[in-house]
């Protein structure tokens, strides 16, 4: 390089770096683009105009997918985010635009998913006057975030996406909502985005006690009678190496919560099946029967624990969770690790015995055995009478041979299908687990095809959810979103009405539930569509829907008032699990 | 058996988190006897120092809830309701 040029480049060196102006609202989209943000789900309305109109400028870098609802927007967000393991990113306007957020933030947040949600704002010189569609959604989202804010200064706007960003996906994931005001958004400021890497009060990632692992190693090891249970903590934490790695050499048993789905192959020989009020029989009582409960990235929910005072009381508990404030909550654990599950099982992989435990294992065989004869033979081959949902969901598991992302929405089909369905690969399981958010499925789906397009997506609805959320076959259609829909259609919300049967002296209080021609609603909106009645169509039917490009709806008409066994009655425990009703 | 705890915080002065606080407390149906906050020197960190009438073990769930609060440094929790006074006397409150 000549001296000159030195000399120059020196002199430009030393120049403060020139920072451009820009809006408030071109400096969220530019933050979005710099935190590495490729689709945003969303709706727009007065208050958020300006970031739209910055959006206009930037489609050949962001996709923006025009939800028919902005509780679509979010749900699909919350699907995007579980598939791709990325941070869902949500706009919404003010007032009705944010309140319509509410129940996927709530949904988020109990299933810890990461998301950012912009709302738009009134000026801030409106706020607290009640004007056009105002709504303090700080605190009408306090108590549904992990954190949430309001920006009133175009200049705070990068800092606080950044922020966002990290509190989102760090530590146990969460939603997270900026709420930006008009002004904010029309005001000028010079850009400068940094990626937020700390927060001084917030330490989302304990260092690991090693003499928290040597404990539970040391339980472990003594053991007997071990039982491993996983959460979606450690899908999470991408830990399912470690996972697999720990079950092998230690030999013991696993199962797992409604969330942990997908955490551990269910064709494993050591996977003993799926917990919780209708989940397997033999998983659910052998909690009574194990000496050492192993409970990994999951915070003991009542659907799992049924009568805290009936579970578990035999067995030590060891309770491996990344949130210190889920430990001791529901189930005192005598072994705590404080910790994130990969690297507590990595830690613990080092410590712990290689061993076998096949008489143990005996033991859920029996079990296994009498839920298989009573329950799910018939569930899979009825000889008679009208389609049942297992069979369904079988035969979808057999042609996949669980290669899909199993989007559900709530209710009977959502249970069945988490018996049924064998799920091999980590984040192939997307469901509404902690709010059980009927309307979640359709939208959910459509996001997790987003975030994961390479993989085939099927969501599995009952009539009764898909009719929450329907109005996004629109948003399918427009965007060619190739899911597919199978909606079992058992003309109830059967769900309620099982429990109306069992508990309710067969009282139907409006559960009853109609619903249109799905077959021309779907032609509606261009989308090819099959209805199925009878048994024999059943697997062609999946067939050509799984062999069709694009989205596909297939409805199946299933028996009407079927039941889903086995069950954890209500306020019962876990070892009065029941196999069928009581004669 | 229900008595008074002493749940002391500090944290970040942002707008939202002493609600926050208090929704944990709402939440569990855990009775606030009595609620100080004030600024601290540093006025973008606050103190919130509350009594809280319930048991031990809700009072220590409580205070794990809060403590998890992203905003939130630090928090103490003590048997009774001293400290409560001290601090209040501390903010020239008593
Ligand atoms: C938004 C919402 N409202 C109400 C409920 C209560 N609920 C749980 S399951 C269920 C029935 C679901 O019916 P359907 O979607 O037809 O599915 P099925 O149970 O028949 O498979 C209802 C009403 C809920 N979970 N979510």
């Amino acid at each position: 390089m000549s001296t000159v040029a030195l000399k120059e480049k020196k002199e430009a060196a030393k120049k403060p770096e020139i920072v451009k102006e820009i809006t408030g609202a071109e400096a969220a989209i530019e933050s979005l683009l710099a935190e590495g943000v490729d689709t945003i789900f969303g709706y727009p309305g007065g208050a958020i105009m300006p970031v739209y109109d910055a959006l206009y400028h930037c489609l050949d870098k962001v996709h923006h997918i025009l939800t028919r609802h902005e509780q679509g927007a979010i749900h699909a967000a919350q699907g995007y985010a579980r598939t791709s393991g990325k941070v869902g990113v949500v706009f919404a306007t003010s007032g009705p635009g944010a309140t319509n957020l509410v129940t996927g933030l709530a949904d988020a947040m109990i299933d810890s998913t990461p998301l950012v949600c912009i709302t738009g704002q009134v000026v801030a010189s409106l706020l607290g006057t009640d004007a056009f569609q105002e709504t303090d959604v700080i605190n009408v989202t306090n108590p549904v975030t992990k954190w949430n804010i309001q920006i009133t200064r175009a200049e705070d706007i990068p800092a606080a996406i950044a922020k966002a960003f990290y509190i989102a996906e760090s530590g146990r994931p969460g939603p997270v909502l900026i709420d930006i005001t008009k002004d904010a958004q029309f005001g000028k400021a010079p850009y400068h985005f940094e990626k937020c890497r700390q927060i001084k009060t917030y330490h989302p990632k304990p260092v690991l006690n090693r003499a928290e692992v040597e404990a539970a190693a040391q339980l472990i090891n003594s053991a007997k009678k071990p039982y491993l249970m996983v959460g979606q903590g450690v899908i999470l934490s991408g830990a399912t190496k470690e996972l697999k790695a720990f079950v092998e050499k230690t030999g013991i048993p696993v199962a797992s919560t409604l969330l942990g789905l997908s955490a551990f192959p269910s064709d494993h020989p050591l996977y003993v099946g799926f917990l919780g009020m209708h989940g397997n029989y033999a998983c659910n009582h052998m909690i009574n029967q194990c000496d050492v409960l192993i409970a990994v990235g999951l915070r003991f929910d009542d659907r799992i624990t049924g009568d805290l005072k009936k579970y578990a009381k035999q067995a030590k508990i060891v309770h491996i969770e990344l949130d210190k404030a889920e430990i001791n909550k529901n189930v005192k654990a005598e072994a705590p690790v404080h910790a994130d599950a990969k690297e507590a099982l990595k830690a613990l992989l080092e410590k712990v015995d290689e061993r076998k435990h096949s008489a143990w294992i005996n033991e859920f065989k029996k079990l296994q055995n009498d839920e298989f004869e009573k329950i799910i033979t018939k569930d899979w081959h009825p000889k008679t009478g009208k389609i049942k949902m297992g069979e369904v969901i079988h035969i979808l598991s057999e042609q996949t041979q669980g290669n899909a992302v199993v989007v559900t929405d709530v209710g009977q089909h959502q249970m069945v299908t988490s018996r049924y369905f064998g799920f091999k690969h980590p984040r192939t399981n997307v469901t509404s687990g902690g709010l059980g958010t009927m309307g979640f499925g359709l939208p959910a789906a459509m996001g997790a095809k987003l975030g994961t397009p390479h993989q085939e997506v099927i969501a599995v609805m009952g009539d009764g959810g898909f009719q929450m959320t329907l109005q996004e076959l629109g948003t399918i259609s427009e965007n060619n979103i190739g899911i597919k829909m199978i909606i079992l259609n058992n003309h109830f919300l059967g769900m309620v009405r099982q429990w109306q049967e069992l508990f309710f002296d067969k009282r139907y209080s409006f559960t009853d539930i109609t619903g249109p021609d799905f077959i021309k609603l779907a032609d509606a909106y261009n989308i090819p569509a099959q209805r199925v009645k009878e048994h024999k169509d059943i697997a062609d039917a999946i067939d050509t829907m799984l062999k069709h490009q694009g989205p596909f709806l297939l409805e199946i008409e299933v028996e009407k008032e079927e039941n889903v066994f086995p069950m954890v009655p209500s306020g019962a425990g876990v070892s009065d699990m029941i196999l069928e009703l009581p004669k | 058996m229900k008595k008074d705890f002493t749940l002391i915080v500090y944290a970040e002065n942002n707008f939202s988190v002493l609600n926050r606080m208090i929704n944990i407390c709402n939440r569990r149906r855990v009775r606030i006897k009595k609620l100080l906050a004030n600024e601290l020197e540093d006025p973008h960190r606050g103190e919130a120092c509350f009594i809280l009438y319930t048991t031990e073990e809700i009072a220590e769930k409580v205070q794990l809830q809060v403590d998890k609060l992203i905003e939130v440094e630090e928090t103490k929790l003590y048997e009774g309701a001293e400290s409560f006074h001290k601090e209040a006397q501390l903010a020239g409150v008593e």
